[in-house]
């Protein structure tokens, strides 16, 4: 029994280190046209932005909180320390606004934004396919 | 009787402080800046699922409340200890404030939400005496959103009024000291109710808020300026990322007699520093005269939790009362993202109501 909870932490972590080594890309749904600015996916995932420039309600999406995709996305996107995020979302909680909801792998934030016309995520980019369009790409 | 009473009042503040930091601690396995996520879908480590019901389960993440499932009621808060000290003084500890946050979301367009505050609920002085200095229940915030988009928000209700940037994050766990810069709290009423119209503009480099007041405040509060009308409006550009400038007007009636508030603010954030500081001036139209201050506080972070703090402030009060001047030099420790202690000695240049000289520290938690 412990060497298989041994074995499912090694896993678990040689797919978020092989997760990480592929580019991380910035997707929406397929059915989403218009570009999104560096800029445009901060404010979004700062919650600074909710709305797309249609009126429908931006739906981001977020890796959890320890996964190496997410603290990629947040150094390159978001441009601030983890202390600084750590203050604002607590600043957002006093007014009632919490951070973005998450999901626990790239397969499932595909999926998810792959369904929802109004999501934005962020996933490895070997994983894309026809359902989601990329709008950022890190390489 | 009267003691049995108090003491009641002694366990029953003791207990729920107890409670709600054994909760923020015992569900906390994230590591210090590890940002807590909505209990609605963080991740199975971070979150503890409580109960499970119709509505799904009861889920809570320390910092960021109890969630009841998909109904969209979540309840939070946070709570401060501080222990004071004043030069020459006893030392007091005091179970200084409770808040609870009611938050109804999971709509497109609307949000509720209300604060519902406990104050002075204990003190116990250096030579053991324990009591209350006047604890009292108050509705700190009570509202409803309509977001129509991002360049518009309606606001209705009890809020804070949008001066400066302090008194919209006034709370412990936020500030980075246990006291409280005069000019932030002194000339004007920190609740407004009534309404608000908000937006971005230009990406987020433009802020606006409109706002006013024009019914009776819900549920007043003691303060120093209670105003039964008022009508401002708040200016926010960001001219560069990191850098935020502010500008407020406010007029408001207090006592039969109209106020002007002119305002300042900046905040400059890059990397381990943070700069914050507040102008105001403000003159009674009748015979009251005028009144102003600022602050400017320097935040600088040296370990990985670890900041230290400087503030010098001004505060000339109106009529023959005489200027203040102010230091305060600190540090706070953040050992989870949820929890802050902080120490300071604050300095001032003579003896007045307004301020004290002396010690203060205080550890405050979200829940």
């Amino acid at each position: 029994m412990r060497f298989f909870g041994i074995f499912c932490i090694v896993a678990i972590l040689c797919c978020d280190l092989a997760a990480a080594e592929s580019p991380l890309v910035v997707i929406v749904h397929r059915s989403r046209h218009s570009p999104i600015s560096v800029e445009e996916v901060a404010r979004i995932f700062l919650k600074k932005q909710r709305y797309w420039k249609d009126g429908a309600p931006v739906v981001p999406i977020n890796r959890e909180a320890r996964s190496a995709s997410r603290r990629v996305f947040e150094q390159y996107f978001l441009v601030r320390v983890r202390s600084d995020l750590v203050a604002y979302w607590n600043e957002q909680y006093f007014h009632g606004v919490f951070p973005p909801a998450t999901l626990e792998s790239d397969e499932a934030v595909k999926r998810y934004v792959g369904a929802d016309s109004n999501a934005i995520g962020y996933i490895a980019a070997d994983l894309v396919d026809d359902s989601v369009r990329v709008v950022h790409r890190l390489d | 009787m009267k003691e049995t009473c108090q003491c009641v009042k002694v366990g029953s503040a003791l207990t729920i402080l107890c409670f709600l930091m054994l909760l923020g601690l015992a569900g906390s396995r994230s590591l210090a800046d590890e940002i807590p996520d909505d209990p609605a879908t963080a991740p199975s480590g971070a979150v503890s699922r409580l109960l499970d019901g119709d509505v799904g389960s009861l889920s809570y993440v320390p910092g960021r409340g109890l969630r009841f499932g998909t109904s969209g009621l979540v309840l939070g808060g946070y709570t401060s200890v501080d222990f004071t000290r004043d030069e020459g003084g006893p030392g007091h500890l005091n179970l200084e404030d409770l808040s609870l946050f009611v938050m109804l979301q999971g709509f497109e367009r609307f949000t509720f939400f209300s604060e519902l505050e406990f104050e002075d609920l204990l003190s116990i002085d250096s030579d053991g005496n324990a009591g209350s200095s006047g604890e009292r229940f108050e509705i700190e915030r009570l509202y409803a959103d309509f977001a129509y988009s991002d360049q518009l928000k309606v606001r209705v209700g009890k809020f804070l009024t949008p001066v400066g940037r302090w008194n919209v994050i006034h709370a412990q766990p936020l500030v980075w000291t246990t006291s409280r810069p005069l000019v932030t709290e002194l000339p004007f009423d920190e609740n407004t109710t009534g309404v608000s119209l908000s937006g971005e503009l230009l990406s987020g480099r433009i802020g606006y808020d409109v706002f006013g007041q024009f019914t009776n405040q819900l549920e007043p509060t003691p303060q120093f300026v209670e105003a039964d009308r008022s009508g401002g409006a708040r200016l926010t550009i960001q001219p560069r990322p990191g850098l935020s400038l502010g500008s407020t007007y406010l007029a408001f009636r207090s006592r039969d007699e109209w106020f002007h508030l002119g305002g300042l603010d900046a905040v400059w954030r890059d990397g381990p520093i943070e700069w914050m500081s507040e102008l105001s001036f403000d003159e009674g139209a009748g015979t009251s005269g005028s009144q102003w201050g600022l602050y400017s506080q320097l935040a600088v972070q040296f370990f990985s939790q670890v900041y230290g703090i400087g503030r010098y402030e001004h505060f000339a009060p109106r009529g023959a009362g005489r200027s203040l001047n102010q230091v305060v030099v600190g540090a706070a420790y953040r050992p989870a993202p949820y929890a802050t202690f902080k120490v300071e000695y604050q300095i001032v240049d003579h003896h007045s109501d307004l301020t004290e000289a002396g010690f203060r520290s205080s550890l405050a938690i979200l829940f």
